[in-house]
Order: C-alpha cells, then structure tokens, then sequence
C-alpha cells in the first residue's frame, strides 16, 4: 500500500497507488485524471445515494452502489469498493438498518479518499 | 512492458455506463495501440455496431436499461456482415451466470477490476480470431478478380452472397433443416458463394462478352465454366484437403447450374442429389439476374422475378428453397434496395458489358 498523503492511525491508505498506477500501464498522468474525475464526481453520487436512501428507493440505491462499487474498484480504492457492496447488498435485501450504517461509513470512506485524492493531485502540481 | 506498435489493430468498442471504467478503459486501450471508440449504454452501443465498423466489443455487463447479455445477444442477431468479438466484463461477486452471457454468444470475459496485462492478453486472441476474416476477404477478391472480365452489374456477388445468406438462415430456422444448417453453414455459404462463376475466366471473350443470344455450340462451351472452376478449386483441395471452405465453395461453383428436375448442367442430377448449397446458390443467382438490368433487357421487377421462381418450383428450383425465399421476400427487397442505393451513391455500376447469366439466356430462349 502507498498513499504519500495519508499517513494517520495506521489505517490502509484509501487506494493502492502502485495497483492503480499498474492498472494505468504506468502513466501517471493517466491516474492523475482518473483520479481527479472519480473525485470530481463523487459527491453528486453521494447526494443522489442519500436522496434514494431517504425515499426509499432501494432499486436506485441499489444500481448506484454497485455503480459507486465499480468505480472505487477501478482505482484500486477497496474499502470504499466493499462498503459500497454492503450497501448494494442491503438495499437487495430491503435492511433499512444496515442500509443506514453502511451509507455512513461509505461517506466516511469517501471523505477520506477525496481528502488523500485532492493532497495527491496537489503535490502532483 | 506495453509496447505500443504500428500494426493494425481492430477497433474496439467499449461500453460502461461507469464513466471512470470508461474512460480508463478507452485510455490504456489507447495505449496499448487500439482505436477505441465509448459508448455509455448498450442503446448507444448497439447503433454504433451496426454500423459495422467494430469487430471488438468489450461491455460491462451491468447497465442500466440494455444489459451487456442482451447487447450481445442483439448484436448476433443483426447478423452484422463482419464477425464482432464480443467480451463481458463481469463482477464474480455478483455470481453473475456466465451460461447466460455464453448463450447470448459472448466470445470471453474479463473480471472488473481489469489486470491491463490480462486485457491485453485477451484481446490479442480476439484479433486472432478476427483476422480469420483476412481469409474471407482473399476469397472474395479472389472472386471480384474473376468478375471483372464479366462484371454483370454493379454488385452482383455482393447481393448473391446476401441472398444466398438469407435463404440458408431462414432454413436453418425451420423443422426440416434446422439440424442440417447451423450458423457455421451460414457463414460459410455467405463467405464462399461469390466464386459461384469463378469458372468463367477460362471463358472466351468472345463468347463471355457477346451482346446477342448464344448459339448452342457457344453455349456448350459457356457451360464449362461450372468445371474449369471445380476443376480449379479441386487442384486447390489437393494441395489443402483440410480447406474444408474451399470443398464447400466446389459444391457451389460444380451444383449451382443444375435443376430440381435434372435438366440442369453439368451432370444433370435431380432433387435432393443437388447438394443443399447448390440448390440455395441457384435461386439467389437467379434472382439477382432477373431483377438486375442486361443490355438485352431491362431489370424485371420483384414481382415478375417473384413470379418466374415461384413458376420454377420443382423444376428448375427445390420447393423448399422457393418457399423460404417466399418467406424472406422483403429481406431480398431490402438487400436490392441497400445495394442499389450504394451503386447510386457511387454515381456508377461500372462498364455494361453484355454480361450473360446463361440462365436467364435460358429463359429468354425459352
């Protein structure tokens, strides 16, 4: 594991940076865009998720999980990726509850990886 | 590690409702050498398949509305002219059933998230079998080559071999030949029926190109044309006997002038001795000769060409080949119009030479 921005709590960094970077055969330009549009877009998904959860609608709940699920997965980003695959797999199954506590700990993830995604791509300038 | 060449690559199609996948899909293709065109769901995909232009697709297989089965599914049932290798992306997570997405015809799959070096890999056997197509295209400049000193009119071994595509994928779908055809036939009859008159370069000019009747002596000798070009593929066969294309493609070129009734060329052999190929190429050639203009006659339309292959039923033609192009009628209507459209956009179909289908010289004689 590798993140030059996140160092605190011993915790895993939010994304693998070499896996990443292998999957982007090696430019890093490349995973600098990738990154920069993943958190570019994140937090409309976010709004949109919580809209859904608050409804219910568990069908879109469930569609945007899995595509937040993918995206987080493309970079390499794989606690974020099983967070948002908890999520899709309680909104198949209808828990309300675990609905709620996994969408709060996905936005914590969230906040986590755009914070080390956004230091990233500053020191990259 | 990724070398990057200059070879020709097959453009790839790559279909992800995620963006991120997407757009990190299309750059590393990208730099692994291929064009790649995106599309954001399988409605957008699949107009742009059939435009023909993409011989790789690589899908996700979840998307919102079209799924990357049924894409693939709906693809292979375009019949695009050219062969489209067709990848899933597939979460092994989701348990995703991947019989399904074989039985909608998808070649292989790739797990999200993708190893580049692993796509890399899989695509390259995808080009492979996509360059098996290179064969396909010798065959039929080979065919086009042996056309030009006849060249009938405009795009006649284009629509004959669409023709004869049709008929045999109706059949296939019936009780009586459905255990007989299969899609491999059906491609095999599409790839090899232009060299039905491959024959007719040993045909002399004078004779191949005479703007009148023939006489019978001449016509005697433009008959040969059916074993010069058997006897041409057979020499072929004996230096490649497994080239099983080219032993259909023989059954084409020796068959497709003989009759239901055994008053057919060369051997006068009836009904079912006809082989299956032989007697579908019969009908599509026919029809494109009638409903196309020669300069001793204007093009029939469907109508009266519909009319002369029903009234052949059981004699020139096999009943079931003429009831299944009964059935496909409208198909053949729509491949005439496609290529007429194409031979008007060009603005010409190419010198008129007195090209002579001896079958309808038959009819006319007759």
């Amino acid at each position: 594991m590798d993140s030059a921005a996140y160092d605190r709590h011993s915790e895993p960094a939010p994304f693998d940076y070499e896996e990443l970077l292998g999957r982007c055969v090696g430019r890093r330009d490349l995973l600098e865009k990738v990154l920069a549009n993943f958190a570019e877009l994140l937090p409309p998904q976010l709004v949109q998720l919580e809209a859904a959860i608050k409804l219910p609608d568990l069908a879109k709940v469930k569609s945007m999980a899995h595509r937040l699920k993918g995206g987080a997965l493309t970079i390499s980003a794989h606690r974020l990726g099983k967070c948002a695959q908890q999520l899709e797999t309680a909104a198949g199954e209808a828990n309300s509850t675990t609905i709620e506590a996994t969408f709060a700990e996905l936005r914590e993830e969230c906040d986590r990886l755009t914070t080390d995604v956004r230091a990233r791509l500053k020191k990259e300038k | 590690m990724f070398p990057t060449t200059n070879v020709y690559r097959a453009p790839v199609l790559v279909v992800d409702d995620d963006p991120i996948c997407r757009d990190l899909l299309r750059h590393v293709l990208e730099t692994l050498g291929y064009d790649v065109e995106v599309a954001s769901d399988g409605d957008e995909a699949l107009d742009m398949a059939c435009r023909g232009d993409f011989r790789i697709v690589l899908s996700d297989w979840q998307m919102p509305g079209m799924s990357g089965v049924e894409l693939c599914s709906r693809i292979r049932g375009r019949q695009l002219s050219g062969y489209v290798y067709f990848i899933l992306l597939t979460c092994l997570d989701r348990g995703e059933n991947l019989v399904a997405g074989l039985r909608a015809g998808a070649d292989d799959f790739i797990n999200k998230p993708f190893d580049p070096k692993e796509l890399q890999v899989r695509l390259r056997a995808a080009e492979r079998i996509v360059s098996l197509e290179s064969r396909d295209l010798l065959i039929f400049s080979l065919a086009k080559l042996a056309e030009w000193r006849d060249p009938e009119t405009g795009a006649h071994l284009e629509r004959m071999r669409e023709y004869s595509r049709v008929l045999a994928h109706y059949l296939s779908t019936t009780e009586r030949y459905k255990g007989v055809i299969d899609a491999d036939y059906v491609r095999a009859i599409f790839m090899t029926s232009p060299l039905h008159d491959i024959g007719k370069v040993g045909i002399p000019d004078a004779i191949l190109l005479k703007p009148g009747r023939l006489t019978p002596d001449e016509f005697e000798i433009m008959k040969k044309h059916v074993l010069i070009g058997s006897n041409t593929l057979d020499a072929v066969l004996n230096e490649q006997p497994s080239a099983e294309y080219l032993r259909f493609a023989r059954e084409i070129v020796i068959s497709h002038h003989e009759k239901y009734d055994g008053t057919g060329y060369p051997y006068g052999i009836a009904g079912e001795d006809i082989p299956l190929s032989g007697r579908i190429t019969a009908v599509a050639d026919v029809y494109d000769a009638l409903t196309t203009k020669r300069v001793y006659k204007d093009a029939f339309s469907h109508e009266k060409a519909r009319a002369i292959i029903v009234e052949g039923s059981g004699k020139h033609f096999d009943p079931d080949i003429v009831d299944a192009f009964i059935e496909c009628e409208d198909e053949f209507i729509r491949i005439k119009a496609q290529f007429d459209d194409v031979v008007g956009t060009q603005g010409a179909t190419g010198p008129t030479f007195p090209a002579l289908p001896e079958v309808l010289t038959m009819q006319m004689q007759a």
